[in-house]
């Protein structure tokens, strides 16, 4: 997968990283490296805020569930890696777009990637 | 015949190493010009609408105060000739297809599409109707596809994270010219 995290689009995060430096509290990090906040408003009734650094490019679905449902204010705490039951598989990004992308089982040998591409508008 | 004095040599192998370098410090700056242009072209996707069905509804979710698409640079625009990306948003019928048609061709290079919801994907739910394009694919070439009937608007502002993926990963400017 090419990270194409450019320069350029790190130094249009800025201000996240300015807000994380200024107001945000790490909670942890999960298996992939992203990083997790917390910061905000203390007032009562108030809801805090939760977000996350990418390691590498930012893309929602490299969040793995556990800290997904912090993320998304369902629980008070990322589940623990003791709490992985044996079906769990392990989480993967999206692939859309890479080699590794999904191709049915029965998928023809005849329409490969090379074969199915977009038409030019003439 | 070959090189044999060794002032010639190391010469030669100067040259080659000039040259590598070169080589190597074009294709340094072509890359960074290419985020550069990405990164401008990701920031300031003006979609042309084309709200046709219940689709249009949640693309104007996506656009409104909520999930406001206006974060990302993305302004609604009436006019083909301003726009970056077109939103297929519905059910494409036979009577609209060459409407659609034109408005794509209308639309100034580079020029992206997305097609929003079962209908405008395949069909959809008017897959066997007598008056329904089976996919606005047939018409436009399509760079994502958000599934759904109709997608949410956070499914359809992933779906244009994705394609901004793609526009990074594709190099429009050396492909068409």
């Amino acid at each position: 997968m090419v990270d194409s995290f450019s320069f350029i689009r790190r130094v249009s995060q800025l201000g996240t990283w300015i807000q994380t430096l200024l107001t945000g509290r790490r909670i942890g990090t999960d298996s992939f490296g992203n990083r997790y906040y917390r910061g905000g408003c203390s007032l009562k009734g108030v809801r805090e805020k939760r977000w996350v650094l990418y390691k590498g490019e930012p893309d929602a679905s490299k969040v793995p569930p556990e800290w997904h449902i912090w993320l998304h204010h369902t629980a008070d705490a990322p589940i623990p890696d003791s709490q992985r039951q044996p079906w769990q598989k392990p989480h993967q990004p999206n692939k859309t777009g890479t080699a590794e992308a999904w191709l049915p089982q029965d998928f023809p040998e005849t329409h490969t990637r090379q074969s199915a591409q977009a038409w030019k508008p003439e | 015949m070959g090189i044999s004095n060794p002032k010639e040599l190391a010469q030669a192998d100067a040259l080659v190493a000039q040259l590598g370098q070169e080589a190597e410090d074009k294709g340094f700056v072509l890359a960074k010009l290419d985020d550069l242009l990405n990164w401008a072209r990701t920031g300031s996707m003006w979609p042309m609408t084309f709200g046709l069905a219940c689709c249009g509804v949640e693309m104007i979710h996506a656009y409104m105060s909520r999930y406001d698409l206006d974060r990302l640079g993305m302004m609604p625009r009436p006019s083909p000739r301003q726009s970056d990306v077109m939103i297929v948003a519905g059910t494409l019928t036979n009577k609209m297809a060459p409407a659609l048609r034109k408005v794509y061709d209308q639309m100034a290079e580079p020029r992206w599409v997305v097609s929003m919801g079962s209908c405008a994907n395949g069909g959809g739910y008017y897959h066997y109707s007598y008056s329904v394009v089976r996919g606005c694919d047939r018409i436009v070439p399509v760079d994502v596809y958000v599934p759904g009937c109709p997608p949410s608007a956070e499914a359809l502002i992933y779906g244009l994270m994705q394609l901004h993926k793609k526009i990074r990963r594709g190099n429009k400017v050396i492909e068409r010219g």
